[in-house]
């Protein structure tokens, strides 16, 4: 008994197709919860920032985060006005996901 | 989030991007979405998911997205939409993930009738697929 979510990977070719391309991007996520949606890219870019104002679903994205790809994934407790008041650089792409 | 929140957000996003960066704007289009059983080969609809407030903040987000292009801010360069479809096993998984994820979910009484009828049939290879349609759009700075 379990819960599928997006088993035809629509979301990811959305991305494929709007994205074109995430290979050794430098990318934001706001709003990147649990990292559901960042695990979908995160093996192509250079370096994913996400960030999500609450802490303990992204405490599950850290906890989530396959090993061999930590170091190129960081994430933090904040929302975009706290994020942009110390930005770490800019960015190639920013995913608003389901965050507006 | 408010409007004008969301519009500062918007006018963020465009600070962090590099001059030739791109956004991706993902979020529900706030139509409800449907709720339908798959019996073996067979798909009924049962009705619609009700949602009690996050449709007004979908309906929101695509001002302020306009609002921004309107004053420049950044250009749509292409938008589309998709079917993200959640698929359960039973009806207590599905109440079980809404009660944590979208907090904001109803499944009406007749409703949840109607599906715990079909899901009590003999047939084997059944599950419940609920499609929420999303809004993707990419943006470049304008």
């Amino acid at each position: 008994m379990s819960i599928r979510l997006d088993p035809e990977e629509a979301e990811l070719k959305a991305l494929a197709a709007f994205a074109a391309d995430f290979d050794g991007k430098r990318i934001l996520e706001v709003g990147c919860g649990t990292g559901r949606l960042t695990w979908r890219y995160l093996d192509r870019a250079a370096h994913v920032v996400g960030i999500d104002p609450n802490a303990a679903r992204l405490s599950r994205a850290v906890a989530d985060t396959p090993p061999r790809l930590r170091d190129r994934a960081e994430f933090h407790v904040a929302d975009i006005d706290a994020f942009a008041a110390a930005p770490s650089g800019k960015f190639d792409t920013i995913i608003l996901a389901w965050s507006l | 989030m408010e409007p004008s929140g969301m519009v500062h957000a918007l006018e963020l996003a465009r600070q962090l991007l590099l001059p030739n960066g791109r956004l991706l704007d993902l979020h529900p289009t706030g139509e409800p979405p449907p709720i339908e059983i798959r019996m073996g080969t067979e798909i009924s609809r049962v009705g619609f998911l009700r949602e009690t407030d996050d449709f007004v903040e979908y309906g929101l987000a695509d001002a302020a997205v306009a609002r921004v292009i309107r004053e420049g801010l950044f250009v749509i360069e292409k938008s589309d939409q998709y079917s993200f479809d959640i698929h359960a096993d039973g009806l207590e998984e599905l109440l079980s993930y809404l009660a944590e994820e979208w907090t904001d979910a109803v499944i009406d009484d007749d409703i949840v009738k109607r599906i715990e009828s079909l899901l009590s049939s003999s047939e084997t290879d059944k599950e419940i697929i609920l499609r929420d349609r999303i809004y993707i759009a990419r943006l470049r700075p304008g």
